[in-house]
């Protein structure tokens, strides 16, 4: 019986060990893991869905706080009673006090790079998948057209970054110093060469992908950016044959039924329901406000969001008489304080000729992603990246620096002339003064678009443009400290997060931070 | 089949040495023989030492009791065995000897549960705390921690919230891990359980042990590493004939007094903002946006029209609070089976409105005889546990507590007429719910059925050698429904209404474990010996399921069928496995040389591919030197042993799947439509491992004067090494971090436990007194040993960095208010600074106040912890009262952060009237200004918020009658009355200084941020025996 009893004890003990790696290898089940994927077309599809999807938080609050709240187009509806650290480091962007913890530059960084190793590692394992090669190199034409683009913002924004080109697979590989900004650009003209040179060009109506086009314009900036107006110009005329064409209706443009529209060059995708595609742009650009379903049709509460990217009154003065965009990109909230005093909204009402009615309070507000929805906080609108106009005001752009003044002009008209009827037509020829119509231009067509402060950087306007507004701001508001608006070349790029300066000691912070 | 075969050579590799080692038959001499039987109450007695006084001729007694030695008339025999009197007979002319040996009392006999078996206290020599769970019987709660609180050396059980049913931390040791925590392994019957265990009515348990060091622990393996708590519930043996218990008690609770927020009346409040915006008027031109001119808000202009005003906190609890128990039992012990049964309801009111706990419980305990070589056990013991609101509403910033400090006094919670507002803010204020109407109204139901089982035979093969083979399970299903009315969802900020929302999750898992053992003992003369081998596989799988859905029709059915929109839904299972070998063997020679040693080898799924399988091994030795010729008869010390032990045990406790790289949906959307996206979202490490302790242990036992004093000492010292941790890594890897095994910390530590019986006569009185010091260091953390937390100026507040203690508070130096404009002007400042606002410690000297002058501002772990008992009886009464307490600890009052934020939102500390308002009006010097753009620096983490946690505590007073009953049917019925957490003294300002809002978290423990207090609780109870 005792040898019977070890027998079995034994027996047991092996038969359970003998599918050990079976009963011990256990892999999620409802999840899926790296190891059975980046195999098939298809998945390499849906890795690449995946590398889209980062966009969206570039143009969530961060994308508006950089791009249009640094400039002089925004500013925000102060809110006394809510001081919180995340609402005073919104503000700290817009007043140029701004330092290395600030969790919203941060985040723009970090989802920058969320995208490239996303990018990094389709490239990186797609060569060795089996399938067709003209299919892999759409999908690495697309792959590099995002790469070259969160690139081309981080180093706008940054300076000179971590170049991280292949797949981190291992904690050693995620330490990288600095590269310098050359590299980077010609890191990113590499990229998005290849992607002009993959790339089908737009067929209409568009899918929302990055195409021929799309890739053009970005490089073309590129370009733009590092002042090669020679090289620029080719690649923005090709756009202009490639069947875009400016809607006849500038508000139009913004409206949910015409995304991805013959204007559209590249824009980010967004869809309200309940896949979590969703936008909320309008909430937080309405005022702070209790009963926001005056603006929106959607009963809600703004005040834990909204009140930000508020066009300032010299964004609202740099509207020309008559000029239809004003209308269509900036509203008026007009109503009280209440009681315990938060803002209650009364009527919404044109910015066109608008005039304050006493004892009213008036608050202006972005209203170019206003569409019609069902449900708070769950909108449908895309976000403008490239489109149409941009391309002509570029290539006026390009054409005027290149001794073209007069190709330039015609350019600007035709954007010009959609915006309303009653513009008086541009007829300047004189170089200097033309680059200043194209930038004013430039503004009030791509306001609220998160173009401004890039513009101005690129275009070296930066420093007296913001500095003079910064008087003016502090002269205007209370609230605003007295070390604010101390713009200096240092300020035009933001810091490199705090957080990434403790774990990588490779790394050294842009000066002045 | 060929790892079958490995294995099978593998295990004779291992093992067989071992078994070889046993001598198996014991022979005895021949000449004039004499026979004989040794039996105790029980029956046969194995293994007593049969001595002819004259020769020291000796032998042992077989598994029958019975011996043979060579010996003539006139001669005496001694019987000696370990836990009985020692017996002298003298040789006469009968053959057959019987004798009766009689057990001593001592509490050194005492059997006591190990892992995978049990030893007799004497000859332990690891560090084990065993704790009869009868001493407890009295005390009115409903978890079993709570009952353990202050009993057990080296045992840090803390209450870091009072919601019913909840809240209890516990810490063997100062366990902590960087991420894979700090609760103790739990084992019920021997079955290791997942996940908590406060299912279990405390009724149903018999005793507890409490395994502290490796040598103890080292059979859990890499389960191991924060201590294992064995419970063992009531089985029926030693019990006479059929017996049945009722024990009950009701009780009522309340809140104390003390430590209750202290915050400003409505008259308080108004004229603080009276005074607020007469300095923005003063200072900063400001105007009312609601009429344009420059004058006090309507509501704050006549503080004088208000009285006391709303007490937010006092209007949320209960006057009187009962609590309630039942439990009947059942015993049944015959020579061929034993039962006992136990059914049990529990019933906590919470102390806040509309929150409480009920536990329904059954356990099943049943072992079979049948024959006299076979045992047979069926346990089971399905539990119902029903939580309603107290799952997530009530602890933590922005919650319902927390609400109860900072709403607004002016604000009525019960509008005269008695119905309730639906928003409560006064002007300039968020808007805010009526927090009491939150609590009224929101719906959060958490239902729990949990059944634990097993199934087990035993078999003996020979005398000495058994075979046990057992089937465990345990399994639960749990949903948690929780539904928001449109008045009383939202929060601060987004004041209600808000659309009604709800959701419906559902967690489910079962948990199997298979275990076969192999013993064996054997005494041969001086040698002493017990072996045991096994294997043991166990696997766990879980599934869940969640579902949101809005657009209610109204406020009346919470159901989400009565919902239109889905808003969030999905499921999904996890699934871990351990397969594991255990060995251990216990020697003892001549019974005061002790040696012990234990191995485990564990395969979990839960590491990487290439570091599967790990060992964990532990040696032990202990010396019982009150048993030497020299110390016999020793007047003074009764017992003296001396132990030691070191060992490895592993911590495995880091979720599942964290070596493989997994991939999460990442959708986008292309021609208007969804497409489906699939990204890395975490890296893998096919290297990560289980984490390591080595662990010395060096104990005393000390019995003096014939073991009325007992003194036991303990000095551990432990090194975690490869620490699990989600090391971060740079973003621009596109990653947050990485499962490391990184980050070394040192433990060490000492424990004293001093009983003693101070009288023994009619008047009895018994004292303990434990004493626990626990330190701790980090030795290194992850790449380039960056500190973990501390890096916020909010929210942030411990930091856990190489070279201090682990999760020490972090934060600026409060150094009061600039109180005049020379002292701003000749001082260091914060970009923010202006004359009358708060001034920081410029701690690096650089003149400026900014992130990096900030420092560790102290340690929420104590100095040391102690827990003192005494019970008294006299006749048919009996007393008894504990004081437990904890010194030189820190808790940072995160209230503050609300309590005295000066911007003129939140209702505050009285002493914020004090604010700066001018320098012929500076205030106490304490606070600063309400100037706008100068606050936030006065919320960020700071030391004036740290307050030392040190308390001692009448933790329970209990006085009992016993009746005497001379009733056949009736045995004895006991009275008591009790009260629990009678008494709280200490200097910590807040409501409870065990408090922590992340107590499974023990980097970042001791922050207060509101949580649900604990009560007194005042009892009647009565247990009755039949």
């Amino acid at each position: 019986m005792n040898k019977l009893i070890i027998y079995i004890f034994l027996v047991m003990g092996a038969g359970l060990q003998a599918c050990d790696s079976e009963f011990l290898n256990l892999t999620p089940d409802s999840e899926p893991n790296a190891n059975d994927f980046y195999q098939t077309e298809q998945q390499f599809q849906q890795a690449l869905n995946g590398a889209y999807q980062p966009l969206r938080s570039l143009v969530g609050e961060s994308g508006f706080l950089m791009g249009e709240m640094r400039s002089d187009n925004t500013h925000y509806d102060y809110y006394a009673p809510d001081r919180g650290i995340h609402i005073i480091r919104r503000e700290n962007i817009d007043d140029f006090l701004d330092d290395s913890q600030n969790q919203w530059t941060n985040d723009y960084f970090n989802n920058s790079y969320v995208g490239i190793a996303r990018v990094n590692t389709i490239l990186s394992r797609i060569e060795s998948a089996e399938f067709s090669q003209e299919v892999k190199d759409l999908i690495i034409g697309e792959a590099k057209f995002l790469r070259a683009y969160y690139y081309f913002n981080l180093v706008r924004y940054f300076g000179g970054v971590p170049l991280y080109l292949t797949e981190v697979l291992r904690e050693e590989d995620a330490f990288l110093p600095r590269s310098s900004v050359d590299e980077v650009y010609a890191q990113i003209t590499a990229d998005a060469s290849d992607a002009v040179a993959k790339l089908p060009p737009p067929s209409f109506p568009q899918n929302g992908r990055a195409n021929k086009g799309s890739a053009s314009t970005l490089l073309a900036e590129v370009y733009m950016t590092r002042h090669d107006f020679a090289a620029a110009e080719p690649l923005l005329q090709s756009v202009t044959t490639m069947g875009y064409s400016l809607l006849p209706n500038y508000a139009d443009v913004f409206r949910t039924a015409n995304k991805n529209s013959r204007e559209s060059v590249f824009e980010i995708q967004f869809m309200m329901g309940d896949q979590g595609q969703q936008s909320m742009f309008i909430y937080w650009f309405a005022p702070k406000t209790t009963n926001v379903e005056r603006i929106t049709g959607v009963v809600s509460n703004t005040l834990n969001y909204g009140g930000w990217n508020v066009p300032t009154t010299d964004m609202m003065q740099a509207y020309e008489e008559g000029d239809t965009r004003k209308a269509a990109s900036i509203g008026i909230a007009e109503g009280v304080i209440s009681g315990d005093g938060s803002f209650i909204i009364e009527t919404v009402k044109s910015s066109e000729n608008y005039v304050q009615p006493a004892g009213k309070v008036a608050k202006p507000f972005v209203r170019k992603y206003l569409n019609p929805h069902n449900r708070e906080r769950n909108t449908d609108d895309n976000w403008p990246v490239y489109r149409y106009a941009d391309v002509l005001l570029l290539l006026a752009e390009c054409l005027n620096e290149n001794g073209k003044p007069a190709e330039a002009a015609d350019l600007v008209n035709q954007v010009r002339k959609r915006a309303g009827n009653t513009l008086p037509l541009v007829t300047e020829t004189g170089v200097e003064a033309l680059r200043e119509i194209i930038a004013h231009e430039r503004r009030v067509e791509l306001a609220f678009e998160n173009d401004r402060w890039l513009d101005l950087v690129r275009t070296g306007q930066a420093i007296p443009v913001m500095t003079a507004h910064g008087e003016e701001m502090k002269a205007r508001y209370g609230h605003i400290a007295d070390n604010a608006y101390q713009v200096t070349e240092n300020r035009l790029i933001f810091p490199i997060p705090y957080l990434e300066m403790q774990l990588n000691n490779q790394l050294t912070q842009n000066p002045g931070y | 089949m060929k790892k079958a075969s490995i294995f099978f050579g593998d295990v004779l590799n291992r093992f067989l040495p071992l078994l070889l080692m046993i001598p198996l038959v014991a022979f005895a001499q021949e000449q004039r023989v004499v026979n004989g039987t040794v039996s105790d109450a029980g029956g046969p007695l194995p293994g007593v030492t049969v001595t002819v006084k004259e020769t020291k001729e000796a032998t042992y007694t077989d598994d029958n009791g019975n011996f043979t030695i060579d010996a003539s008339n006139g001669k005496t025999l001694v019987f000696t065995v370990i836990g009985y009197s020692t017996q002298e007979v003298p040789i006469g002319s009968q053959s057959t000897i019987k004798v009766l040996m009689e057990s001593e009392t001592s509490d050194l006999n005492e059997v006591v549960v190990i892992g995978y078996g049990t030893q007799q206290r004497r000859d332990i020599t690891g560090s084990i705390s065993n704790v009869d769970a009868t001493a407890l019987k009295d005390l009115p709660v409903g978890q079993f921690s709570q009952k353990l609180q202050g009993r057990v050396a080296g045992v840090q059980i803390s209450q870091t919230t009072g919601r019913p049913g909840r809240g209890m931390a516990v810490r063997i040791r100062g366990a902590a891990s960087l991420n894979a925590g700090n609760t103790p392994l739990y084992v019920v019957d021997g079955q290791p359980i997942t996940g908590d265990i406060n299912n279990i009515n405390p009724d149903e348990i018999e005793s507890f042990s409490v395994l502290k060091d490796a040598s103890a622990t080292a059979l859990y393996g890499s389960r191991a590493a924060n201590g294992v708590i064995l419970v063992t519930t009531k089985s029926g043996k030693g019990t006479e004939g059929v017996t049945v218990s009722l024990s009950s008690y009701g009780g009522l609770q309340q809140v104390p007094q003390r430590g209750r927020p202290e915050v400003m009346t409505a008259r308080e409040f108004a004229q603080w903002q009276k005074n607020f915006y007469e300095d923005k008027i003063r200072y900063e031109n400001w105007v009312n946006p609601a009429t344009g001119l420059a004058e006090i808000p309507e509501e704050y202009a006549n503080p004088e029209q208000y009285g006391e005003g709303t007490d937010w906190y006092g209007i949320m609890l209960r006057e009187r609070a009962p609590i309630q128990n039942y439990s009947l039992s059942v015993t049944a012990n015959t020579e061929k089976f034993s039962t006992a049964v136990t059914g049990g309801y529990f019933n906590q009111q919470g102390v806040l409105h509309n929150t409480g706990y009920e536990r329904y419980s059954f356990r099943a305990n049943n072992e079979f005889r049948p024959h006299e070589r076979v045992t047979l056990g069926f346990n089971i013991a399905p539990t119902l546990q029903l939580d309603h609101n107290t799952e997530i509403n009530t602890d933590g910033q922005r919650q319902i507590i927390d609400g109860g400090y900072i709403t607004s006094p002016i604000s009525p919670a019960i509008n005269p007429d008695g119905s309730l507002p639906i928003t409560t803010n006064t002007f300039g204020m968020f808007p805010n719910p009526n927090w009491y109407r939150v609590l009224l109204e929101k719906f959060d139901n958490l239902k729990r059925t949990r059944a634990l089982g097993n199934v087990f035979a035993e078999i003996r093969i020979w005398d000495g050698l058994k075979f046990k083979t057992r089937a465990d399970f345990d399994l639960e299903s749990r949903t948690h429904h929780v539904f928001a009315s449109s008045t009383s969802g939202g929060g601060l900020f987004v004041a209600p209404p808000q659309p009604a929302t709800g959701f419906y999750n559902t967690r489910g898992y079962y948990s199997w474990l298979n275990e076969n053992l192999l013993t064996y003992d054997k005494t041969y003369k001086d040698h002493t010996f017990d072996v045991l081998l096994g294997y043991t596989a166990q696997k766990f799988r879980e599934e869940f399921g969640n579902i949101n859905k809005t657009d209610f029709p109204s406020d009346d059915i919470p159901w989400l069928n009565a919902a239109a929109t889905v808003t969030g839904a999905g499921s999904g299972t996890a699934a871990w496995s351990l397969v594991s070998l255990i060995g251990r063997l216990n020697y003892s020679f001549k019974g005061r040389y002790l040696l012990s040693g234990a191995i485990r080898r564990d395969g979990s799924s839960r590491f990487g591919s290439d570091r599967r399988w790990g060992s964990f091994p532990s040696v032990s030795v202990g010396w019982i030197v009150s048993e030497e010729e020299f110390m016999k008869g020793n007047p003074t010390f009764s017992f003296l042993k001396l132990r030691g032990s070191y060992g490895a045990v592993g911590n495995n406790n880091i979720g599942n799947y964290r070596s493989i790289a997994m991939m999460g949906g990442t959708n986008y959307v292309f021609n208007s439509s969804l497409v489906q996206g699939l990204s890395i979202t975490s890296l893998g490490n096919p290297l990560l491992g289980w984490e390591t302790t080595d662990q010395l242990d060096i104990g005393l036992e000390l019995g003096l004067f014939k073991d009325r004093i007992n003194i036991v000492y303990d000095y551990y010292r432990k090194v975690t090494d490869g620490m699990l941790y989600p090391v971060e890594l740079p973003r621009a890897s596109g990653f947050g971090s990485v499962w490391t095994n990184v980050g070394t910390f040192r433990f060490w530590g000492h424990e004293i436990g001093v009983s003693t019986r101070n009288l023994t006569g009619e008047l009895s009185w018994n004292s303990d007194l434990n004493v626990t010091f626990n330190r701790n260091k980090v030795l290194k953390l992850g790449t380039n040993d960056t500190p973990i937390g501390g890096y916020g100026d909010q929210a942030d507040y411990n930091r856990t960095a190489v070279g201090h203690p682990i999760g020490q508070f972090y934060g600026y130096v409060y150094d009061g208010v600039y109180m005049t404009q020379e002292e701003f002007d000749t001082q260091p400042k914060h970009s923010s600074s202006q004359i009358g606002t708060v001034r920081m410690k410029d701690l690096n000297g650089d003149g400026v106040i900014d992130n990096q002058d900030r420092t560790f501002l102290g340690d929420p772990t104590p100095k040391f912890i102690f827990g003192f008992n005494n019970s008294f009886s006299y006749k048919k009464w009996d007393l008894s009262f504990l004081i437990a307490g904890s010194v030189g600890g820190k808790t940072m009052d995160a209230t503050y952060e609300n309590v005295e934020n000066i911007d003129g939102v939140f209702n505050m500390r009285p002493q914020m009237m004090n604010v700066w308002r001018s320098p012929e009006n500076p205030g106490d010097g304490e606070v600063p200004r309400t100037l706008t753009g100068t606050t936030a620096l006065f919320r960020f983490t700071n030391s004036r918020w740290v307050f030392s946690s040190t308390y001692a505590s009448l933790r329970n007073v209990t006085l009992g009658h016993t009746l005497d009953v001379q009733k056949p049917y009736l045995r004895d019925i006991r009275l008591y009355v009790s009260v629990q957490e009678a008494l709280m003294l200490t200097k910590y300002p807040g409501m409870n200084p065990e408090v922590s809002v992340n107590a499974n978290d023990p980097l970042r423990l001791g922050v207060d941020q509101t949580a649900y207090p604990v009560p007194r609780t005042f009892t009647f109870g009565l247990n009755v025996n039949f």
